[in-house]
This record gives structure tokens, C-alpha cells and sequence, in this order.
């Protein structure tokens, strides 16, 4: 009985930490496609480039709070890189202007 | 042609009740996570508050009284207060967020944070308070407020999938992510269904002079009014769910949203969708700052009207002036404007069947409305929807709290 | 015969130029013996509606205006005599210029410095 009430618990405990990496995991591949997305649109002329450092920042500070949270260890490598490879993307746009790095 | 005129009031406070920074935020949110399964909340939505503010037009033009001056005489000062102290709390937090959505879209265009935004957004919306009359605001707002058309604009060159639009309108139980799906009904519910949009409407009638005669064509300016602010909500939402879900953007800042319209518009896009936020948001903020100055005069008795001069009416005065000060400086220490935008709408959906409940009663009363008192059908979809609302809201809002 | 509390108690109060003085807080009552009661006069003002809330607002309400405000503080008296109409408002044949000691007091010094008032 006290043995099935820590089971329980147990696997209460994991889904719900299953649920905050998927959380995480979610929220970083949302920024990672707003960071793509405003690269494109920066490239493309859409978007002023004073909006390209402003998403940059905003990214950049999600970025920043992911990997403060326990979560992050957690979350596929690929999803981690991907984040931070397309940061220096659009970072890498603002720096250099109208030469995109888009070719990697 | 005045009669068409009086549409200027239905449009306008659409535009500021309706399409403001919570529709915009709450719609965005709905598209980009859901794709167009939450279409059905903006039309129950949309269908209430055309129908309580077809309420507030009727007791107005017939009873000649607003609101607020009728449930203190209907229900007593102890009652009235409790819903004036709610009324306050709730306005003060969306004023909060329209300061901060103003802020935003002079943030998205000049880089400059939005912080250092509100106090001038704050200065400029009070001094036309201050200088303007009624019918300048109205009718400016109203007009300006057209840019908001760009969204209708884009959502058409999307070219949305129009099954699966039609499919959104008919309520869906979510297939993942329930915490969160029914917590974005929430907020759209409180979106639409904004209690200082009806009283601020009522307030107007009033200024407007409206009588019985008026019964008829409130009743066109409220369906074509709020019909206005669904469709350009619907519109914000196709867009989302066109632009957004299939990028995986789900905004978590606002900044996120403005990708909305350069997509499918180019920099036209970027620039309209800054001046859309703006210009909602600033009708928004002279609505909730009226309707607060409206709640304390109607209710105390003072002399009241935009278009009296400051002097003639300086306590209705004072309560717009503090108010707007109060959140000015509020927002200058970096709340986040999404945040308290979704919290500040969740909110207004719970306590909706208090603010309802009470209307409802007048609305039956013959001693205001005389014969023109509400069909069943006005009763039932008032109480459905807003005992609904708060249901959700109970259930969603702490689930979103913990899990989401 | 009067229903009080529905067509008196909370009304708007008018005077006779169309100005807001208030609503009417209370009413005084004539009581005279056998006969039913008549209204003497409607009240507004003074910390009348803080009473009808809870006494400890009106006492908290006394505290807040001793030290700032307009110096008075009891409700003022408008006989029945002057009362012209009752219906959507209740009109009374008075100037309420003496009648609206708060309005004046926010005017002169808050509202009335600001340039364009």
C-alpha cells in the first residue's frame, strides 16, 4: 500500500518534469524560429533593422533564462544549438549589414 | 445623417473596447498555438458584448440614465461600491496594459524601450482628454482607427484555408496542450467581453443626447459596431494562425507579434501593424479613463462630461488625471505589458457574471426600461456566456498558474 | 404616497440651472403622531453615504477630512418646499453653488492650476 502511494508519486513527479522540458524545450524552438524568422525579414527588407536588435535582445534574454532553468540539461542537443546558432545569425546580420550568413 | 453619424459611436468603441492591445495579444496567442481551432471563442465573445452593449444603448435612450447611475439608485451605495472598487482594480490593470501596448509600438519603430514610453503616452493621451470633446475623440478615434483594416487585408492575401476557418467556428475540445487552450478562451472571452466597453458606451449615449427614437438605431450601431471588432479580431487570429503556427512562433513577448503583418506585407506591414497597436490602444486608454471617471461621478453625483470643461466638472476630472499619472509611472518600472495584458483579461472573464448579474436585473426592470425591457433571448446568452466565462476562468486560471 | 427608497433614496439631485450637486443620501422625516410621516427635507453630502456603507468608514472618512478638504462636513439640508420634480432626477429650486463644497475645493486647488482648465 505505502509502497503503490510512492510509486504513484514517483511517476507524478517525473510527468510533471516530463512536461516543464517539453515546456522548455517549446519555448526555445519558438524563439529559435523568431530569431530565423526576423533574419529572413531583415534580409528581405520587411523589417526595419531596429527591430532585428530588438528581437535579438528579447532572444538572446530567453536564451539566458533557458539555460538558468534545470530543464536545460534536459533538452535535446540539437534544440540547445539551434537556438544559439540562429542568435548568432541574426547577430551576425546586424554586425555585417546586408551580407547574410544564411549558407551554413 | 446624424443617425449615421451615431455609428461613429459603435465604431469607436469597438475599435477601443473591442480591438485593443488584449483582443490583439489574446487572438495572436490563440492563432499561433491553435491555428484556427479558437475561432469560436471570438464569435461567442463577439455575440455577448453586442448584445450588453445593445443593453446599455436601450437603458440609456429609455430610462435616461447610464449604468452606473442606475444600479446605485436600483441597488443601494453598499452594492455600488463593492462593484466601483472591483470596476477600479480590473480598469486600472488594463489601462496598465493599453500605456504598455502605446509604449510597445513606439518601441517597435524607434528601438527605444517602452519604458521611457509611458510617461510621454501617458501625457499625450491625458491632454486629449483634457482639450478634446466627445465627439472629437469619437469620431477621430473611429477614423483612424480604420488602419486597423490591414488585418482583414492580410488575412486575405494569406489566402487561409477557408474550411478549416469555417471549422473554427464551431467549438472544438483540444488535442494537446488543454492547461493552455482553454486558458487562451479565457482571455479572448475577457478580451471581447470588456465591462468598460458597455458602460463607456452607455456614458456616450448619454452625452449624445440620445432618447427613445434611439432604440432602433442603437440597436444597428451595436451589432454593426461590435460585428466590426469580431471580424477585425477573426482577422488577427487567421493571420496568426497563417504566419506564426507553421513557424512554430508562439509569442512570449510582444515584440514577437509584429511579425504578424510584414510577413505577408512587406515593411508597409511592420510600420501598420505599430500604428494598428497604437491607435487601439489609445482608444482603449480614453475609454477605460472615461468609464472610471464615469463609475465615481455617476455614482457620487457629480457633474460629469468630456465635454464639459475641466473646472465645470473637477472631481470627474481629477479621477482620469490620477488615474492615467498612477499607471504612467507604473509601467515606467518595466511590468510586462503581455503579462499583465493575459492576466488583467482572465481576471475581467471571472468576475464577469458580477458585473452581468446586476445589469441583467435592470434590464428586466420596468421602472427603467419601461416596455423595452430584454427578450429572452438578450437574457439567456448574457447569463450562458458569462457564467461560462467565469466557469473557465475558475478552472483555467489556476491550471495556467501551476502547469502551464 | 411615496415609495422612498425607489423613487427618492440615491437619485441624482438637480438644481435649477441643470447642475449636479449629488445624489440624495438621505431624508429627513417628519414624525407626526398619528398621522404618516412627511418628508421634511433630502439630504446630501456631509459623510452621510460613508454612515450608510458601515460606521467605521464614516469615522475613517472623518479622520481623512479633518486635516485636508473643504472645512465642511455635515450633510446639506434641502427642504422638501424646494424639491420641484421627481422622476429621472430629482430637480430642487436652488443654486448648488453652496451645495458643492468638495467640487469647489478639488477646482480651486488641484484642476484650476492646470492651464486650460
Amino acid at each position: 500500500m505505502a509502497l503503490k502511494g510512492a510509486v504513484m508519486a514517483v511517476l507524478t513527479a517525473c510527468s510533471s518534469s516530463a512536461k516543464k522540458i517539453e515546456k522548455s524545450a517549446h519555448t526555445v524552438r519558438s524563439w529559435t524560429a523568431t530569431a530565423d524568422a526576423t533574419t529572413n525579414a531583415l534580409a528581405a527588407g520587411s523589417v526595419p533593422r531596429v527591430y532585428g536588435v530588438q528581437i535579438r535582445g528579447a532572444a538572446e534574454q530567453a536564451r539566458r533564462q533557458a539555460v538558468a532553468q534545470a530543464e536545460w540539461e534536459s533538452l535535446p542537443a540539437h534544440t540547445r544549438r539551434e537556438l544559439e546558432q540562429a542568435i548568432t545569425r541574426l547577430q551576425f546580420w546586424l554586425a555585417s549589414g546586408d551580407t547574410t550568413s544564411r549558407d551554413e | 445623417m446624424s443617425k449615421l453619424l451615431q455609428i461613429a459611436l459603435g465604431v469607436f468603441t469597438s475599435i477601443g473596447g473591442f480591438l485593443e492591445v488584449g483582443a490583439i495579444a489574446t487572438t495572436a496567442q490563440a492563432g499561433a498555438a491553435f491555428g484556427f481551432q479558437l475561432i469560436w471563442a471570438v464569435l461567442l465573445g463577439t455575440i455577448c458584448v453586442t448584445f450588453l452593449v445593445e443593453m446599455s444603448g436601450r437603458l440609456a435612450a429609455v430610462s435616461r440614465h447610464t449604468i452606473k447611475d442606475a444600479l446605485r439608485e436600483r441597488f443601494g451605495p453598499r452594492i455600488y461600491v463593492a462593484i466601483l472598487v472591483s470596476d477600479l482594480l480590473i480598469n486600472l490593470m488594463v489601462l496598465a496594459a493599453e500605456i504598455g501596448g502605446m509604449s510597445l509600438a513606439l518601441q517597435l519603430v524607434t528601438g527605444i524601450s517602452f519604458r521611457w514610453w509611458a510617461i510621454p503616452v501617458g501625457v499625450l493621451t491625458w491632454v486629449l482628454l483634457w482639450k478634446g470633446s466627445f465627439a472629437l475623440i469619437e469620431n477621430g478615434v473611429s477614423l483612424l482607427g480604420m488602419v486597423a483594416l490591414v488585418f482583414v487585408v492580410a488575412a486575405y492575401k494569406l489566402h487561409p484555408p477557408m474550411s478549416q476557418v469555417v471549422g473554427g467556428f464551431i467549438p472544438t475540445l483540444p488535442t494537446e496542450r488543454p492547461y493552455h487552450y482553454w486558458f487562451t478562451a479565457v482571455s479572448i472571452l475577457g478580451a471581447a467581453i470588456s465591462p468598460y466597453l458597455f458602460y463607456f458606451y452607455s456614458s456616450g449615449a448619454i452625452e449624445d443626447e440620445w432618447d427613445e427614437g434611439h432604440v432602433g438605431v442603437n440597436r444597428a450601431v451595436a451589432a454593426v459596431g461590435m460585428g466590426f471588432g469580431g471580424v477585425l479580431a477573426i482577422a488577427v487570429l487567421v493571420v496568426a494562425a497563417m504566419v506564426l503556427h507553421p513557424a512554430g512562433i508562439e509569442p512570449e513577448r510582444f515584440e514577437q507579434a509584429a511579425l504578424l503583418l510584414s510577413e505577408p506585407l512587406g515593411r508597409w506591414g511592420f510600420y501598420l501593424f505599430a500604428a494598428t497597436l497604437f491607435i487601439s490602444c489609445l482608444g482603449a486608454a480614453f475609454e477605460l479613463a472615461l468609464a472610471t471617471s464615469y463609475s465615481f461621478a455617476q455614482g457620487f453625483g457629480w457633474n460629469w462630461g468630456e465635454s464639459v470643461r475641466p473646472r465645470d466638472a473637477s472631481r470627474f476630472t481629477l479621477i482620469y488625471t490620477a488615474m492615467i499619472a498612477v499607471v504612467s509611472l507604473l509601467m515606467m518600472s518595466g511590468i510586462d505589458p503581455l503579462r499583465i495584458t493575459l492576466f488583467s483579461m482572465a481576471l475581467t472573464s471571472l468576475t464577469l457574471p458580477l458585473v452581468t448579474f446586476p445589469f441583467l436585473i435592470l434590464m428586466n426592470d420596468g421602472d427603467y426600461v419601461g416596455e423595452y425591457g430584454n427578450g429572452w433571448i438578450s437574457n439567456a446568452a448574457v447569463v450562458v456566456i458569462s457564467l461560462l466565462a467565469s466557469l473557465l476562468a475558475l478552472v483555467a486560471i489556476p491550471l495556467q498558474l501551476l502547469g502551464g | 404616497m411615496m415609495d422612498i427608497g425607489r423613487q427618492i433614496l440615491d437619485q441624482q439631485l438637480v438644481d435649477r440651472s441643470g447642475i449636479n450637486i449629488g445624489k440624495v443620501d438621505g431624508v429627513l422625516l417628519e414624525l407626526r403622531g398619528d398621522r404618516p410621516p412627511r418628508i421634511a427635507a433630502v439630504l446630501t453630502g456631509g459623510h452621510l453615504l460613508a454612515r450608510r456603507l458601515h460606521p467605521r468608514v464614516e469615522s475613517w472618512a472623518r479622520r481623512l477630512t479633518r486635516r485636508w478638504g473643504p472645512r465642511h462636513h455635515e450633510p446639506f439640508r434641502i427642504p422638501w418646499s424646494k424639491v420641484r420634480k421627481i422622476g429621472i432626477d430629482v430637480r430642487i429650486d436652488m443654486g448648488a453653488d453652496e451645495m458643492v463644497p468638495w467640487e469647489h475645493w478639488v477646482r480651486d486647488h488641484i484642476i484650476g492650476r492646470i492651464p486650460g482648465a
